[in-house]
């Protein structure tokens, strides 16, 4: 009753807007970001292979090895960034009752996510990868949108869930 | 991602207002443009720091030292779909 009162003046007056801010819009979440960062960082693993197994390093491969970690630290928190917003902004009590994992799989992923981080492991990674999967099969079931896997066409190659926009 | 204040609703302020920790108020900033936080401290210098009430806000190293005079007013009533609530 108030609001749309103050809704009608506002249309003829027009009062002053302001924002709340937020660092990202509002209800735009996507667990898409963490997908393509957890690849990135099974991607870092397998080119730091690669450079493991050359028989010598000159400066511009350690020039390399040394860009690949920082690339890999810099994806882990991404992982862990888009990971937390979308749990602690958009999941709430209706999909913490139908999926109550959420909590444990979510701290999961960031003691994953460290691990990825301090190690050179491509196993732990795509340990990481198919926890994060989860979440995103779980974040599209919330929102009635149906999922299918598919390995991604692009180094890597994983598998990754992605949602079926078409229906 | 929503805090106290909904998303679309409409911000009563008060243009005469004192400064206490945990109110809300509307200030200028340079990036930003008009925005509407909640006072966090005042610092030594009489500068004031302001955060946001949920995961996703600008922190308020992001938002910075705000002088006094770029406060515009106090939020004191909120109007949303939900209903009026005092702030």
């Amino acid at each position: 009753m108030v609001y749309s009162i103050f809704n009608k003046i506002h249309k003829l007056n027009n009062f002053q807007t302001v924002s709340a801010h937020c660092d990202i819009p509002c209800k735009i979440y996507d667990p898409m970001h963490a997908q393509i960062s957890v690849l990135t960082m099974i991607r870092i693993c397998d080119l730091i292979s690669e450079l493991e197994n050359k028989d010598s390093n000159d400066i511009n491969d350690k020039a390399q090895f040394s860009r690949l970690i920082s690339q890999k630290e810099e994806h882990g928190i991404k992982v862990k960034d888009e990971i937390r917003v979308i749990w602690g902004d958009y999941i709430k009590e209706p999909q913490l009752e139908k999926f109550p994992e959420l909590h444990k799989l979510t701290h999961d992923i960031m003691l994953n996510t460290s691990k990825a981080k301090q190690e050179v492991n491509k196993e732990i990674t795509i340990d990481l990868l198919k926890k994060i999967n989860r979440f995103a099969e779980i974040f599209w079931t919330t929102k009635n949108v149906k999922t299918y896997k598919a390995i991604c066409p692009y180094p890597p190659a994983q598998e990754l869930i992605y949602p079926d926009l078409k229906e | 991602m929503e805090g106290c204040i909904p998303n679309k609703s409409f911000v009563l302020s008060c243009p005469f207002f004192s400064f206490n920790k945990k109110s809300i108020y509307l200030f200028r900033h340079n990036t930003y443009g008009l925005i509407v936080k909640k006072l966090k401290y005042v610092d030594l210098n009489g500068d004031l720091w302001f955060e946001g009430e949920n995961f996703s806000s600008i922190s308020s190293i992001k938002i910075g030292a705000i002088k006094k005079k770029q406060v515009i007013g106090k939020a004191f009533l909120n109007i949303s779909k939900l209903g009026v609530k005092w702030l």
